[in-house]
């Protein structure tokens, strides 16, 4: 005879795992700080890999300009100018990812939690079934 | 009226059904729809160009998350620039992974706006997609629609200085990506069409959000002209060629889509508006509540012919009087079965004189066992460490318990419980 109650559960679990359970599973297997250095590790050498591209391509936009108006002064401003930015936008990106990573892992661990609360009931619906069918 | 809501909502139902299927068709067309515009715009790569190429990136896209599809675009725009020039390709590869390292890598979902906007700029109506975005998203979705304006122009620019970079063969390579890098990034128009098409997200989203009537309407039209006026006056400004006929009928195209957007996602009746004004200790609230425009879609009754026979239901109604009833027999008969048992004579009485040896010669043995002397007062120490255990209460039974014991005796009795345990 179908179990009403298992029926929710399974359904439940079921819908959790096909919509969040796969990303929350993986950030949950994570403690939160490694999870969040990770990323933002990972976010600075993205973000420093973008900002050679943007650099490079700024750079042959306005070569022969550049080229034109090169002198020691200006190659040291300009050099200046390219470090503070990118720390600028380094530090920016690296904050923005650590609460960002944060939030996630937190959400995702309450999540997963509730997961792991429903499948401890399916796993004791199926433990009295059995207690039953023993008793007979 | 009353027939296009009816529509919707039968749309609703049959997208209920069919979401699944729903979703990867939209996804499909869409991808389809970019492919076959890119190829169109700048199908330089001839083995690539074949329409077949576009329906079968479709098909793989439509099976996979929207930033693939987004990806998929991407690599089809650079094979096509490939075989213009490698300076250009470098440039186009470099705008691709700042777009991503700066954007893509933290909003994945919002891949299918950029390809929503480079699709509206191909075929000439952006002011229609950044319209629809103010409508249905947020201010926040300006970001992806400008980098879509950008990848469009990278895209125009490639189609514009393909044909004198293939026509003078002898330029090397670094001279076409300093060229291209230039046009692409100093671009007056693109620039221009990005800040056009930030205001317009800006002002839909902010009058649409309004509490006003026809907010949504008002917030079509108010984009639609915002995006018109800012093109076209900051094209005189910039000295930047700006078709005004485009801009119009994109305009036009905008204001209709979002009316289109309406129907759909918010249909409500002014005319039946109410205002309401109440307080509480803290505040005085003005309530404004516009009811929502619902038609019931009929329904089809479908009159069964041969109708199943249902099964019976598993749970039986048991009448409790009858029970009782068995069970007083089943008690009676038990009572009187013990009664014949008692009365029955013993096996002591049918041999008399055997049994009477035996009760003889168990007594000579007890007799002749020398028997232990237990001083009664002092406690014996193995007794005294076992601790008793604290007596059952003596409780009286009330009614309602031994209805109930009667009842799981009768039960146990029919059931055959009692047999299948021993």
């Amino acid at each position: 005879m179908l179990d009403e109650k298992k029926v929710k559960l399974m359904t439940r679990m079921a819908l959790y795992e096909e919509q969040q359970g796969r990303e929350d599973l993986k950030v949950s297997a994570y403690y939160r700080k490694d999870y969040t250095s990770l990323h933002t590790l990972a976010t600075i050498l993205w973000v420093t890999i973008g900002y050679v591209c943007l650099v490079v391509l700024l750079g042959i936009s306005v070569f022969d300009k550049l080229m034109e108006k090169m002198s020691v002064g200006m190659i040291i401003v300009t050099a200046i100018a390219i470090v503070a930015a990118y720390l600028a936008i380094i530090i920016a990106y690296a904050v923005y990812t650590h609460v960002t990573c944060n939030n996630r892992h937190k959400e995702a661990r309450a999540r997963v939690k509730l997961y792991n609360h429903d499948l401890a009931r399916l796993l004791n619906l199926y433990k009295k079934k059995d207690m039953k069918k023993e008793n007979r | 009226m009353e027939s296009v809501l009816e529509l919707k909502g039968k749309l609703q139902n049959v997208y209920a059904q069919y979401s699944t299927y729903i979703d990867k068709v939209v996804r499909f067309v869409l991808a389809f729809v970019a492919f076959f515009m890119i190829n169109r715009e700048i199908g330089y790569m001839h083995m690539l160009a074949n329409p077949v190429v576009a329906l079968g990136l479709a098909v793989i896209c439509a099976f996979l998350p929207p930033i693939f599809t987004l990806v998929a675009g991407a690599v089809l725009t650079m094979a096509h620039v490939y075989s213009v020039s490698l300076g250009m390709l470098i440039v186009t590869a470099l705008l691709f992974v700042i777009m991503y390292v700066f954007y893509l890598r933290f909003a994945p979902k919002t891949a299918i706006v950029i390809l929503v906007v480079v699709t509206a700029y191909i075929a000439k109506v952006p002011a229609a997609a950044l319209v629809a975005l103010g409508l249905l998203g947020t201010p926040a979705y300006a970001v992806p629609a400008a980098l879509g304006t950008i990848a469009y122009y990278m895209i125009h620019q490639v189609k514009k200085s393909a044909a004198a970079i293939q026509a003078a063969k002898s330029s090397s390579f670094v001279n076409d990506m300093i060229k291209f890098a230039k046009q692409a990034v100093s671009s007056k128009e693109m620039w221009l069409m990005v800040i056009a098409g930030i205001i317009c997200i800006i002002l839909v989203y902010t009058i649409r959000r309004a509490a006003m009537a026809h907010a949504w309407k008002a917030a079509s039209v108010a984009g639609a002209l915002a995006y018109l006026i800012v093109a076209t006056a900051g094209g005189s400004v910039l000295s930047v060629k700006t078709s005004t006929t485009t801009l119009f009928v994109g305009a036009v195209v905008a204001v209709v889509i979002g009316l289109v957007l309406e129907i759909i996602f918010f249909a409500v009746d002014y005319s039946k508006c109410e205002s309401l004004q109440f307080e509480d200790d803290e505040y005085y609230y003005y309530v404004k509540a516009v009811p929502k425009v619902g038609v019931t879609v009929p329904e089809k009754t479908v009159q069964q012919i041969n109708k199943r026979e249902e099964y019976p239901s598993e749970t039986e109604v048991i009448d409790a009087k009858e029970l009782r009833k068995k069970t007083q027999q089943h008690a009676q008969k038990d009572a009187a079965k013990k009664h014949v048992r008692k009365e029955t004579p013993s096996h002591a009485a049918q041999e008399p004189v055997r049994h009477a040896k035996k009760q003889q010669a168990g007594q000579e043995r007890k007799q002749a066992r020398p028997r232990k002397t237990v001083d009664r007062q002092q406690p014996n120490p193995k007794k005294a460490a076992v601790k008793r255990k604290p007596s059952p209460q003596k409780r009286q039974l009330s009614d309602a318990d031994t209805e109930h014991l009667l009842l799981t005796q009768s039960l146990e009795k029919e059931l055959n419980l009692n047999k299948d345990n021993k």
